[in-house]
């Protein structure tokens, strides 16, 4: 199911993607990747069946999606860093109990695209092919 | 093929529009609120609360984020209180833009408070700054102890949780002990205020905490 959570991020990821591909007039993006911190808590699969719909009649409507999840680290002054998990979610410092900060985890970016150089087109079959 | 690195924030171009908000905030003198909860949670419960034991203290005015209907923005209204309303329609969160449009017909001056009653939803309002001082959160106790543990983000991100429905307790066999653990586990500093809309009980030591954090903030400026 298409969780409004990740369409609302789709969403920004395609516009952010169209705009770089028109600054550098790309005829079409053949692939985006995010980097998507755990703690987000934005579901993959959501997010894939969110940008499948939503990708048609883009400059995205062919281009793949790579999500690329980034575990979840805090850091204690004293005690130094600790992976976090989402079952286990604890956010003071495991060694003393203080207060810790998250040094890893939120991240919600796109990463880098790779744009293509030949346009998408339908033949007369109605298929999307690439090229001409 | 070619690869363009971007490394851009998938959130930059909101944040930069809610700084622009919080800008224009301060220039108004106004401290602003970002209620945020699940539907149902009690946010306009808490605000007629926090409106009647404040409307003497200093001046509030209200947004109301919400799908479809009016409901709520004319509850506040009937408090006298000034209340611009936002109907999103299908987007499920007030993001900083709506806020920035609605800026241009909502006027700020003569405020001292401004609340910003999110549209009810536990995840996707977390991600969207409006350029806001403060971020509250009102959980309903009743949904159950876990609950913070399962949507870590928004308890998270609110430096006030408000653990609404208290008197239900008794009736839902939720534990407030654990619950205010997962609470401080995914947010060790958060403010935690146990309230009952109903009753009344507990809305004064929230009241209380609000008008120091302004106060403070006022200072500050």
């Amino acid at each position: 199911m298409m969780g409004m959570h990740e369409a609302a991020i789709v969403r920004r990821v395609i516009a952010i993607a169209e705009a770089e591909a028109g600054q550098v007039a790309a005829a079409r993006i053949g692939l985006i990747k995010l980097r998507v911190g755990e703690f987000r808590g934005v579901a993959r699969e959501a997010l894939e069946f969110a940008f499948g719909v939503l990708k048609g009649g883009t400059m995205a409507a062919a281009a793949r999606l790579e999500v690329e999840t980034i575990p979840l680290r805090i850091a204690c002054q004293d005690c130094g860093e600790f992976r976090v998990t989402m079952e286990d979610l604890r956010l003071s410092c495991p060694g003393c109990g203080g207060p810790a900060i998250i040094i890893s985890g939120r991240e919600l970016e796109v990463e880098y695209l790779e744009f293509e150089e030949e346009p998408l087109i339908v033949n007369e079959e109605g298929e999307r092919c690439i090229g001409s | 093929m070619h690869r363009v690195v971007t490394e851009t924030g998938i959130m930059d171009a909101n944040d930069k529009l809610a700084d622009h908000n919080r800008d224009h905030f301060r220039e108004k003198g106004v401290f602003v609120v970002n209620l945020m909860s699940a539907p149902g949670a009690g946010k306009t419960s808490v605000l007629e609360q926090t409106i009647v034991r404040l409307r003497e203290w200093c001046r509030i005015g209200v947004i109301e984020g919400d799908l479809m209907t009016t409901y709520d923005a004319d509850r506040i209204s009937a408090l006298g209180v000034p209340a611009f309303q936002i109907t999103t329609g299908t987007v499920c969160h007030l993001d900083a833009a709506m806020i920035h449009h609605t800026l241009a017909s909502f006027d700020l001056d003569g405020l001292d408070l401004l609340v910003i009653e999110n549209v009810g939803n536990l995840v996707c309002p977390a991600e969207f700054n409006l350029g806001e001082d403060l971020k509250v959160m009102v959980f309903s106790t009743v949904e159950g102890a876990e609950k913070p543990k399962k949507y870590p983000l928004m308890f998270h991100e609110a430096e006030a949780v408000l653990l609404n429905k208290t008197d239900l307790l008794p009736y839902a066999g939720v534990s407030l002990d654990e619950l205010c653990d997962n609470v401080r586990d995914v947010n060790p500093e958060a403010g935690i205020f146990p309230v009952s809309c109903r009753t009344g009980e507990g809305i004064e030591a929230w009241v209380e905490w609000l008008k120091t954090r302004m106060e403070e903030s006022r200072r500050a400026r």
